[in-house]
């Protein structure tokens, strides 16, 4: 057997039942023992036999079990049947929960959207009407005062409710990531279960 | 020798080796089996279970357009051979002594 094949043969009997990091280093090892070995002067077929049979060396290393963890194989064939046979069901009830989901996010939106649309407005209207009340001079000074009043509260109000909008806006976008995340860390942890 | 007692006892006269210098798989398995047979395959649980324990501490060096990788002792690698030669030696010829005394 070539240097290549041994190596080969290694990752395969070691894959499932070792984790990736302890592969790498394994192969690793094995590698640069086979070097040295021809290094030392022999060929490379005999460095390969001299080391043994792949399928020998992951039994001896399973008897050392603080090093090799098993785990568990994939998914069952049978499971991916059940999983195809299954997707009306299960398609529904997760594009269900994808809606659901959306339309929380849409209704926990529209709170900013609204305060956002009337602070634009207010600061807008308020400036306009602080800047315009002048012109009502020759009507009487009460009206120009109250005009610049009006204007003046306009602006506050916008000016507040711009300030809601950011807040929320902050406080929602951090929810929303959360929403958006949560599936995928559900997945990944499964995954982490599973492999 | 029983198997369980022979790993022991390679662990520590792996720490001995590296107590002369650095060292490398190939070469520890070339100079410590002529007294004591390892093969590649026994020697990385050894190497493994030392590192885990601190014992020793790995580098790489390139050689030959390759990478190979080092082993060296540590202090408390330093410590574990010291144990061995004044508690678990002076153990051992007590075990020896009482076995033989048996027979």
């Amino acid at each position: 057997m070539e240097r290549v094949d041994f190596i080969k043969e290694l990752a395969a009997e070691l894959s499932y039942k070792t984790k990736p990091r302890e592969i790498h280093q394994l192969i690793d090892y094995y590698d640069e023992m086979i070097e040295d070995l021809i290094e030392e002067g022999l060929s490379e077929a005999e460095a390969v036999a001299r080391l043994g049979k792949p399928k020998d060396l992951v039994k001896a290393l399973h008897t050392e079990e603080e090093i090799v963890v098993e785990i568990p194989r994939r998914f069952h064939p049978f499971l991916y049947v059940l999983l195809i046979l299954g997707f009306p069901l299960w398609g529904s009830l997760l594009l269900a929960a994808i809606l659901l989901m959306l339309s929380v996010l849409l209704v926990l939106w529209c709170g900013p959207f609204t305060t956002g649309i009337l602070g634009i407005t207010g600061v807008l209207s308020g400036i306009a009407s602080v800047v315009l009340s002048p012109l009502l001079i020759t009507d009487g000074l009460f009206l120009l005062f109250s005009q610049l009043g009006v204007g003046l509260f306009l602006f506050g109000f916008g000016l507040l409710c711009l300030l809601a909008t950011y807040r929320m806006s902050k406080l929602f976008s951090g929810l929303s990531m959360a929403c958006i995340l949560w599936p995928r860390q559900l997945l990944t942890n499964y995954r982490k279960k599973v492999i | 020798m029983d198997a369980q007692l022979k790993k022991g006892l390679l662990e520590v006269c792996v720490l001995a080796f590296l107590q002369r210098g650095d060292s490398y798989g190939y070469e520890m398995v070339k100079h410590i089996s002529p007294l004591l047979p390892i093969s590649e395959s026994t020697l990385y649980p050894i190497l493994k279970r030392l590192e885990a324990s601190k014992s020793v501490q790995t580098y790489t060096k390139s050689h030959q357009g390759r990478t190979r990788k080092y082993y060296q002792i540590t202090a408390q690698g330093n410590t574990r051979i010291t144990e061995f030669l004044t508690t678990d030696w002076p153990q051992l010829t007590m075990i020896h002594r009482f076995i033989k005394g048996g027979v």
